[in-house]
């Protein structure tokens, strides 16, 4: 082993032994210099150390052979062994140490996230990166960088499940990782999260993820953004029927200049709304060529088909009996057996009430027949009161979090002289608070409105 | 359901052990487990089949479809139940039950796809008999024979056990609607104490 790469191994059992683990990051963050130019001793020096004893160190010196892999073209034996290598520090490393330098751990476990997917083997590292994520978090609620690329490992291998605690979870704070927490982390993991939902057909909650990457606070338009924006459009669609506009606190960079780079949406949107299939799947053949390379096909496909649907819905406001060649003459189908289909799987989901006579070749139509008194929506609404319930909890603690931060206080203080607005002077300098609370906040709408909804119901029953 | 189980062919009376949801999803949440341990990622193709026939049981068709795209080319071209099972499941995607009781007919299932495809059928005519109680007030008696997968006479002896009734001068089937099971098993104590608790969140 070279002189200084021994120096090294020393010292990180000196300072491991006495417990100094900071000193050990400021010692380490010195010598990278050292490990970079002795790639060749490195696994000698990890031999020496001990995994359960000096997760720190050895995390150092993995990561700069990782960070090899960006640089040059790893044999895919040599990825193996490293692959390998990482797999056993995630699993048996102290978190505790590794809390002090998370910063290189996720960025590490990033760069293996890319070349999983460059190699196409993502599944393989699911399960370590759910480990890892375990590792770096203080609590279940707490949004890291890894969140993004255990969905984006999820998604390229197309295997949900195991993203599915992660992305159903209300985040409530978001890890420091000494400074390398990105932005981008942040919108990449609502973005993907969004996708997952949609792949799985759940509109309602992709919706939800599209909105918080586009309505996060900007100042100037991502590509991400203008990504989800696109998927967000479609997804409104899907569940809505309607885009009238973004919710109120997006940014205005974002309102004003996301529509330039969207054209062809938007055509879509104006297609929709005449509620003529002909007329959309014309804008969608016009623009095949952008909303394939958007990878945004399925979706369009989906809001052609919510579009039917909707046509369907429609006739049951206005009809009690409808024959089946009438269903088909209004809703542009093709005869009644297409629409005798597109009935019973309306049906079958529950989108509609109707009964089919194949007999007369009517459809009936009625009125939903929930009377809200069952155990099981008693279930259901008290679900909802508990969800509100915490909420609240969870607002409170931000709040009091917010009073008590000295910077706020500062603020209020100055600018109680001037007797102005201050929120919106506060919102903007202090980004991380008010993207972490925007989330809640916005989360209240959905889940109370959906909840008092029925409560009101039921009262007025 | 126990009607339509006792009817089906004499080798479905053999397999009397039918496969329940609980068993279904244990089975499964191994295997989703096993494939995400293995080193390289992947299962073998006796497997993959029963995990593809698993996610049809438990009703998941859309987990059962990205099943099928992740699993490696090799090995489902090399499989032929393993594309049988997922003909059935191509079938159940565009809900065509007809198509689902052919896919699930045409094929020798083998060990253990067997019992999952056998209880499959089954829960697929419970389902169909229940869509059609919730979405008909008549109906072909020939359609309703294809969608359940049985003969004509089979078909007319389910639905008379269900109670419907069978009109032979116009072929037709007319359905009873499903009646709204109402369940009241509530823990007293424990719905009051979530009664308090609202109050008391309402009253702070």
């Amino acid at each position: 082993m070279a002189g200084n790469v021994e120096d090294f191994v020393n010292n990180v059992r000196n300072l491991t032994a006495q417990g100094h683990f900071s000193q050990l990051c400021d010692y380490m963050n010195k010598s990278w210099q050292v490990l970079f130019k002795n790639m060749c001793h490195l696994d000698t020096a990890l031999e020496a150390l001990d995994l359960q004893e000096h997760s720190l160190g050895m995390l150092y010196i993995l990561y700069v052979k990782v960070s090899m892999l960006t640089s040059s073209n790893a044999s895919a034996e040599e990825f193996e062994q490293l692959f390998f290598q990482y797999q056993l520090f995630v699993t048996q490393c102290i978190s505790s140490q590794v809390q002090y330098s998370t910063g290189n751990f996720t960025q590490m476990c990033h760069i293996i996230t890319q070349e999983l997917c460059k190699r196409k083997m993502a599944i393989r590292g699911i399960r370590s990166l759910c480990i890892a994520i375990s590792k770096v978090q203080t609590e279940p609620s707490q949004l890291t960088s890894l969140h993004s690329d255990l969905c984006q490992l999820c998604l390229d291998s197309k295997c949900f499940k195991p993203a599915f605690p992660y992305i159903t979870v209300e985040i409530s704070d978001i890890a420091k990782e000494n400074g390398w927490y990105e932005c981008k982390h942040f919108l990449s993991y609502y973005y993907y999260s969004g996708m997952i939902f949609a792949a799985l057909k759940q509109y309602g909650r992709a919706l939800y993820c599209f909105e918080q990457a586009v309505s996060c606070p900007a100042t100037v338009v991502s590509h991400i953004m203008v990504e989800a924006y696109k998927k967000y459009i479609l997804v409104r669609l899907i569940v809505e029927g309607e885009f009238l506009s973004l919710p109120k606190y997006t940014s205005q960079v974002i309102t004003r200049f996301v529509k330039l780079f969207t054209v062809e949406y938007n055509e879509l949107v104006q297609a929709f709304y005449t509620n003529d299939p002909s007329k959309i799947n014309a804008v969608v053949e016009s623009h095949t060529a952008v909303f394939a390379s958007d990878k945004n096909l399925g979706l369009i496909k989906q809001v052609v088909a919510s579009m039917q649907k909707r046509n369907i819905q429609r006739l049951t406001k206005t009809f009690l009996t409808l024959s089946l060649s009438d269903v088909a003459a209004r809703t542009f189908l093709q005869g009644p057996e297409e629409a005798e289909l597109h009935l019973r799987q309306m049906i079958e989901d529950g989108e509609i009430i109707a009964y089919i006579d194949q007999e007369s070749h009517m459809v009936s139509f009625y009125d939903d027949s929930e009377k809200y008194n069952t155990a099981s929506m008693f279930k259901e609404i008290d679900k909802q009161i508990q969800n509100v319930t915490e909420l609240d909890r969870k607002i409170a603690n931000l709040d009091q979090n917010i009073q008590v931060n000295p910077m706020y206080v500062q603020k209020v203080k100055t600018i109680s002289t001037q007797d102005e607005d201050f929120d919106g002077g506060l919102l903007s300098t202090s980004s991380s608070s008010t993207s972490t609370s925007s989330q809640p906040l916005s989360m209240l709408s959905s889940t109370s409105s959906r909840s008092f909804n029925m409560l009101s119901k039921l009262m007025f029953k | 359901m126990l009607g339509l189980s006792l009817m089906m062919d004499s080798e479905s009376t053999e397999l009397s052990a039918s496969y329940s949801h609980d068993e279904a999803l244990k089975r499964l949440e191994v295997i989703e487990n096993q494939e995400l341990d293995s080193p390289q990622g992947k299962l073998t193709a006796e497997v993959y089949r029963e995990f593809l026939a698993l996610y049809l049981l438990n009703k998941d068709v859309i987990n059962a479809k990205f099943l099928w795209q992740r699993i490696p080319f090799d090995i489902k071209n090399g499989d032929a139940e393993l594309q049988a099972v997922w003909t059935v499941g191509k079938s159940a995607w565009k809900h065509d039950y007809a198509g689902v009781h052919a896919g699930v007919n045409a094929y020798e299932w083998s060990g253990t796809v067997k019992r999952i495809m056998h209880q499959y059928k089954v829960d697929v005519q419970e389902h169909c008999l229940n869509l059609v109680a919730g979405g008909y007030t008549s109906i072909k008696l020939q359609y309703m024979a294809n969608i359940l997968g049985l003969s004509d006479a089979d078909t007319i002896e389910a639905i008379q056990r269900r109670g419907w009734s069978y009109l032979m001068e116009t072929n037709m089937i007319k359905p009873v609607k499903n009646k709204k099971e109402i369940n009241y098993s509530f823990n007293n104590e424990e719905h009051l104490e979530r009664l308090t608790q609202h109050i008391l969140f309402l009253e702070t």
